[in-house]
């Protein structure tokens, strides 16, 4: 059974989801064989309670705040262990406090990007690693209220290891970490952010030919201030660590689909706090 | 019943003592700071001043019609605060604190806190007072001003709110015009970076809020309008928060006709937004009847057009960024809702008769560079003639004090 490697771009959105969590899928490693085309469709919604501020103290929205993302990613492979790859995001925003008489919404294309992948372990390696470069863009900020760009470019660079498929066992393991440095920074602190997360679990069965996984995940994330999120808070550090379930379903015919959701758990400083759910579904051709 | 002889001799003993420590003068103390006005609750103020050493508290006091009184505390302490009672809303008074009938301060005058029908009001707006110049040139214009109370939009002493610093960048540059109108700050950031502002809690007298018992946020109702001080800083400030049920309790609850709040981080600014406020506390503002939000933070002048719902279209809060107290001036990019956004040091001052209301925006010098009409239709009810708190008795012993400088 193929299976999913290396990580594929934009580990962080350009201008991320609203808890700045990675894509699901990686690139499945038949990508990154010579000739090979891949493409990810991922929708996401997130809703945030509330704002935990510099000290702690969680703030709490008197209304709702959501957000729905939707991102694309395509890739390339000219070489084999190497492929190239665009993805573009778009946001769509909503507040409606309680005390006033509508809500606000916006939405647009929240960034887009373009990112190089390498993955130099063999395809029947135990811990098969890819790793990832790339150029994201967020142009246009404005007042940053529900802002779907936070006007920040950046370069990014991360590594993906996993556990093999070609592993005679049950266990299924996810690790993942990127680091992204701003360019812009005439008016601000610099920008930089760094984030891990990894998946845990095993494979619980076979559905239509593919494997399904089910893997518990855990991830924190810290920046130089909050603005990746769409909304400038404070540019002042910025960090959270969550959790959640992940199923992952792989190897169906070059199809493979991914659902999580997540919840913000544990150090959050400086930014937003609440759940977020995202499915993902690819097609290597 | 018969007193024993030893008994008897040691009362005699202890009264004798006695008349001789009170016969010894207190040693000469002088005033380290102050005295400057405090505003614990609508009807009072309290003057405050530090001294050397420990002694009683005096304060000799008139009204411009004549009415003269004495309030002291017999109890030694090096910090003196004294309230006084009992004003007559709205009236001039003239005070000095005094030791042993003697002056131990100049003469200031201050304005007694007006009552709710009184329809006319002036206060100032000054913000992130920092170093000693540019605060001190804001307080001497100022106290040339005829103001009831000053607004500070907060970060009163740099870098952290020290105690140590108090002296030196507030009080003393301060001096002209602390004396002659109350203070009524929020706090900042760089104010809660010394035990969560506790130098600028025991450095200001303020209301106390009925939620949680301090002033880390209060009201204060003069004349026909409400000055609510938000903490943003160090106060959870969330919905169900209670900060956030206190505020909503206490906007909703007043029938005053004009309605001010001032927080230390802008919720509009050109130059960074704390958009957690925008998000949490600008739409109760506008549900309340909010008139202007007064902020600091950023080292600019900025006021918005009006703003509801989040959008520029039709009547609204205007909110107006105070922050060029001397420190280094932000970096801005105007936006949108911004009406005028300025970096410069200088301070505001708003006029109030009745439904009108004009607001100033002053450099250094004096000089007028934005102005802003806002204007209401007054309520019947707000016309009423009020009814006066009878004067305080003349206290036999008050020499006339000088005049008002």
């Amino acid at each position: 059974m193929r299976r999913l490697a290396g990580l594929l771009p934009l580990a962080l959105l350009a201008a991320g989801g609203v808890f700045a969590q990675p894509l699901l899928l990686p690139p499945p490693r038949a990508a990154l064989e010579r000739g090979r085309f891949s493409f990810d469709l991922e929708p996401s919604t997130a809703s945030a309670d509330a704002f935990v501020d510099r000290l702690g103290q969680s703030q709490r929205f008197p209304g709702s705040l959501r957000f729905a993302d939707l991102a694309l990613l395509a890739s390339w492979s000219p070489l084999s262990h190497f492929a190239l790859a665009a993805e573009g995001n778009f946001r769509w925003s909503r507040y409606a406090p309680d005390a006033a008489p509508a809500s606000i919404t916006a939405d647009g294309v929240s960034g887009a990007g373009v990112l190089v992948f390498w993955s130099p372990s063999a395809r029947d390696a135990a811990l098969p690693v890819t790793f990832r470069a790339g150029y994201l863009t967020a142009p246009g900020e404005s007042d940053g209220f529900l802002t779907v760009r936070d006007g920040i470019d950046r370069a990014q660079f991360g590594v993906h290891v996993e556990s093999s498929p070609y592993v005679s066992s049950r266990w299924r393991a996810f690790f993942d970490t990127s680091a992204d440095s701003g360019f812009q920074e005439t008016d601000r602190p610099r920008f930089y952010a760094l984030w891990t997360r990894l998946e845990i679990g095993g494979c619980v069965g076979t559905i239509l030919g593919g494997e399904l996984s089910v893997l518990g995940s855990a991830g924190a994330r810290i920046a130089s201030g909050a603005p990746q999120e769409g909304l400038v808070f404070h540019r002042q550090q910025a960090r959270n660590g969550f959790v959640g379930p992940v199923i992952r379903l792989d190897g169906l015919n070059g199809w493979a689909g991914a659902v999580t959701g997540t919840w913000d758990a544990f150090a959050v400083h400086n930014s937003l706090k609440g759940w977020r759910v995202a499915a993902a579904i690819r097609r290597v051709l | 019943m018969d007193v024993p002889a030893s008994r008897r001799c040691r009362s005699i003993a202890g009264a004798l003592l006695a008349g001789f420590l009170a016969a010894i003068p207190i040693e000469a103390v002088s005033i380290t700071r102050g005295p400057y006005l405090g505003r614990p609750d609508d009807v009072s103020l309290a003057v405050v001043w530090l001294t050397d050493g420990d002694s009683p508290s005096a304060i000799e006091y008139a009204a411009d019609d004549g009415a003269r009184a004495t309030v002291s505390d017999p109890d030694v302490s090096s910090k003196h605060v004294l309230r006084l009672s009992s004003l007559i809303p709205g009236a001039l008074y003239r005070y000095r604190v005094v030791l042993d009938g003697q002056p131990l301060s100049d003469t200031h005058a201050f304005r007694a806190p007006r009552d709710p029908a009184d329809l006319t009001l002036h206060f100032g707006v000054i913000g992130d007072t920092d170093g000693v110049a540019v605060p001190a040139e804001i307080a001497a214009r100022l106290a040339t001003v005829d103001i009831d109370l000053v607004l500070h939009t907060g970060d009163v002493v740099y870098p952290g709110g020290e105690e140590s610093g108090y002296d030196a960048q507030y009080f003393q540059p301060m001096a002209p015009l602390i004396a002659s109108a109350p203070v009524l700050p929020t706090l900042g950031n760089h104010d809660i970076l010394t035990d969560r502002g506790a130098p600028y809690l025991d450095a200001f007298v303020l209301p106390a809020n009925d939620a949680t018992g301090d002033s880390r946020f209060y009201a204060a109702r003069q004349g026909d309008a409400l000055f609510v001080s938000v903490d943003v800083e160090s106060s959870e400030f969330g919905a169900g928060s209670a900060q956030y049920q206190w505020l909503e309790r206490t906007l909703r609850d007043s029938d005053a006709l004009w309605k001010f709040v001032y927080l230390h981080e802008p919720p509009y600014s050109s130059a960074e937004s704390n958009l957690a406020v925008r998000f949490i506390l600008t739409p109760l503002f506008e549900s309340a009847g909010v008139d202007v939000v007064f902020s600091g933070h950023m080292h600019l002048y900025e006021r918005t057009v009006a703003i509801r719902n989040f959008a520029t279209a039709g009547p609204g809060i205007v909110y107006v960024t105070e922050g060029g107290g001397g420190a280094t001036f932000a970096a801005f990019v105007p936006q949108d809702f911004s009406a005028i956004v300025f970096a410069r040091y200088g301070y505001l001052v708003v006029d109030i008769e009745g439904g009108n209301l004009m607001l100033t925006a002053h450099d250094l010098d004096g000089s007028v560079f934005d102005s802003l009409e806002l204007h209401k239709t007054v309520p019947l009810v707000h016309r009423a003639i009020p009814e006066r708190i009878a004067p305080p008795a003349k206290h036999p012993s008050a020499p006339d004090l000088p005049a008002r400088p």
